[in-house]
């Protein structure tokens, strides 16, 4: 099993490697969005508040358009059968779940220093902020993950993805929001990020025991 | 080579998309060294039922169980014993050929060495580290008969088998089949004449 | 049957307490007789949720044709808790704006309801994205389900991020008043009043997709 694993974890990144289409389109769009905050504020001094808000809404809609894509470009290219007859069910999502939660990484890796370059925000505890930058990244991908395989198998449509998303990811982004604000003013993160990844726990835990029933072909 | 004993057992299989029915109450069994074609007109169903056969399709009604040496098979057992080569089962067009190979051995726990024979036989040994985008439909066909037998599967299930593949092509894909045939259940899924020929049973649907 | 019955006894007597029998409040005056719709209808909506978030465990877990009605059962209890969530919002909101002045004021109950309004229009979207597939139950089950696994994490998010106007439990700290023992009683028959409607339309229009799928059946012969 683990073996398979690792194959379906290495198949993925080879060919998003060839391609990096999940990643080119998640990290235009986060620098675009950024830069559009950052040209439309015309530099006027935000609150705490509004930079963690607008920070994390860059994250989620990056997000949206790069974590679907490694379920939907199994079945667009008819792959999907290939891969069902060769993996089982658990290696399949295993490595899908690892190589969405290396997209939220390079997409966190990205906003954080464009955003901080291009809004002047100082941060008073980095450490905390980084760590709440990636704990609510992980969030978002344990608990898109499954939701991406539904919409592939539904057609892959983009916004179908972000709408069905969307009342999953509120909690983390919220609990994220609230301690970025923190971070940057200096105060603790440490509820919220036990908050996190007990979030991102239970929902892959649910994901795992979903995936059979939403992968099996009809 | 050890001595190994596989048998698929159909019992009154139904299947509908919806509400238009496929196939309704096919059974068929097959064991090691026995081979079945599958016949009947386009959509009677003959890939959905070589789907069910490889189980990562469920029957809509009727039960259909695997044994391997008198033990049950399912889910990765399953999958590790059986090869599929289809239409719709398309390997990856931005790996190469033997990066294709090596994740489906893999995955399967099998040994991706056992490959290179293959590619010899097959006559796709120069084409191994070709992109599969540049492929030609029948080099892509040919691996594909190369990924469902390169874990030595016990049951073979191949669907149109020589769609686009040139004469050279089914003579290897006929000689391949003799090969193979005393320690393997074949299914084959055609139309095909030539092909059902290969088969000593035939299980028609229509 | 015993529900449709009970529904014919239970309804009348709601409508006729809620606004004969119990008395106005003090502060809140004739508004108050809201209550008696507003409350059952959120409680309704949650329930609702909470079947269809059930039901749509039992059509995974069980093996074909182990729970014939929970396909219908989840689909028909998200189109019922829609609908009692919109008119909770509706009359809430009406309220709101009687009793705090503005028709949407952000506080967790509002926030909830949003939510649980979010989900199921996120839920009919992908219904609709699977029109015709044979997967769409088991892919709109499976939704549903995460959908539930996430709820408990907003029960624990939401007061931390927005502040309660609400009463708590039933009129908030700043004006308390209790309810008077005829309120209470009126707001039970009417929370049981709506709950057994809410069972009688789930119980009609399970049957009315039995019948529709029965008809397209015989269409095809």
């Amino acid at each position: 099993m683990i073996e398979a694993i690792l194959a379906n974890i290495a198949k993925d990144f080879r060919i998003e490697f060839r391609r990096r289409f999940a990643v080119n389109v998640a990290l235009s769009f986060a620098a675009i969005t950024t830069l559009a905050v950052s040209l439309t504020a015309g530099g006027a001094r935000l609150e705490t508040r509004t930079h963690a808000l607008l920070f994390w809404i860059i994250i989620f809609f990056s997000a949206m358009n790069g974590l679907s894509h490694v379920f939907t470009r199994e079945e667009e290219e008819g792959t999907a059968l290939f891969l069902r007859t060769t993996s089982p069910e658990l290696a399949v999502f295993t490595a899908k779940l690892v190589f969405n939660m290396a997209v939220m990484a390079v997409i966190a890796a990205a906003v954080v220093p464009l955003y901080v370059f291009f809004l002047n925000v100082e941060i008073a505890s980095p450490g905390r902020f980084a760590l709440v930058a990636c704990a609510g990244s992980a969030a978002i991908a344990s608990s898109t993950t499954a939701l991406g395989a539904i919409v592939a198998r539904a057609g892959g449509r983009g916004s179908l993805f972000t709408i069905i998303s969307f009342p999953v990811v509120l909690p983390p982004l919220w609990v994220s929001i609230k301690a970025t604000q923190a971070s940057i003013a200096g105060g603790g993160a440490a509820q919220s990020i036990v908050f996190l990844l007990a979030f991102s726990g239970a929902l892959v835990a649910v994901s795992y025991m979903l995936f059979g029933h939403i992968w099996i072909e009809e | 080579m050890t001595v190994r004993s596989f048998s698929l057992d159909a019992v009154s299989l139904s299947k509908s998309y919806g509400r238009t029915r496929v196939f309704e109450n096919v059974s068929f069994s097959i064991a090691t060294g026995e081979s079945a074609a599958f016949t009947g007109p386009n959509g009677s169903g003959k890939s959905t039922l070589c789907d069910i056969a490889a189980g990562i399709r469920r029957p809509g009604r009727g039960t259909i169980s695997h044994y391997l040496n008198g033990a049950p098979l399912q889910g990765e057992s399953l999958l590790r014993v059986t090869g599929l080569a289809a239409p719709r089962v398309n390997p990856y067009d931005e790996l190469t050929g033997m990066e294709n190979v090596r994740f489906a051995a893999r995955a399967r726990g099998a040994d991706p060495l056992t490959a290179a024979p293959l590619f010899e036989f097959f006559g796709l040994a120069r084409h191994r580290d070709k992109l599969l985008r540049h492929y030609s439909s029948g080099m892509r066909q040919r691996l594909k008969l190369i990924l469902s037998v390169l874990h030595d599967p016990a049951l073979l299930i191949l669907d149109e088998p020589g769609a686009n593949l040139d004469d050279e092509g089914r003579w290897k894909l006929a000689e391949f089949i003799e090969l193979i045939r005393a320690r393997t259940a074949l299914i084959i899924a055609t139309n095909d004449r030539g092909e059902a020929a290969l088969c000593s049973s035939e299980v028609r649907l229509d | 049957m015993a529900i449709t019955r009970l529904v014919h006894v239970f309804m009348p007597a709601a409508i006729v307490m809620a606004f004969v029998y119990a008395p106005a409040a003090e502060v809140l005056g004739e508004t108050s007789r809201l209550l008696y719709f507003h409350v059952p209808l959120a409680w309704v909506s949650v329930m609702a949720f909470a079947v269809s978030g059930i039901a749509s465990v039992a059509f995974l877990a069980g093996s074909k044709g182990r729970f014939p009605a929970a396909e219908t059962t989840f689909h028909n209890s998200a189109t019922l808790g829609t609908f009692s969530a919109l008119l909770a919002t509706a009359t809430g909101s009406v309220w709101a704006k009687l009793m705090w002045g503005s028709y949407w004021n952000w506080d967790p109950r509002e926030t909830s309801i949003v939510i649980l309004l979010l989900i199921y229009f996120a839920y009919f979207s992908l219904r609709s994205a699977l029109a015709g597939k044979a997967s769409r139950g088991r892919l709109s089950a499976a939704y549903l389900v995460i959908a539930m696994t996430v709820m408990p994490f907003f029960v624990f998010v939401i007061p931390r991020v927005f502040r309660s106007l609400h009463p708590d439990p039933v009129i908030n700290p700043g004006m308390k008043i209790l309810l008077e023992p005829e309120m209470k009683l009126a707001l039970i028959v009417s929370a049981a009043a709506f709950s057994l409607l809410y069972f009688h339309l789930l119980r009609i229009t399970n049957r009315v997709s039995k019948i529709q799928a029965a008809m397209e059946d015989l269409s095809d012969e």
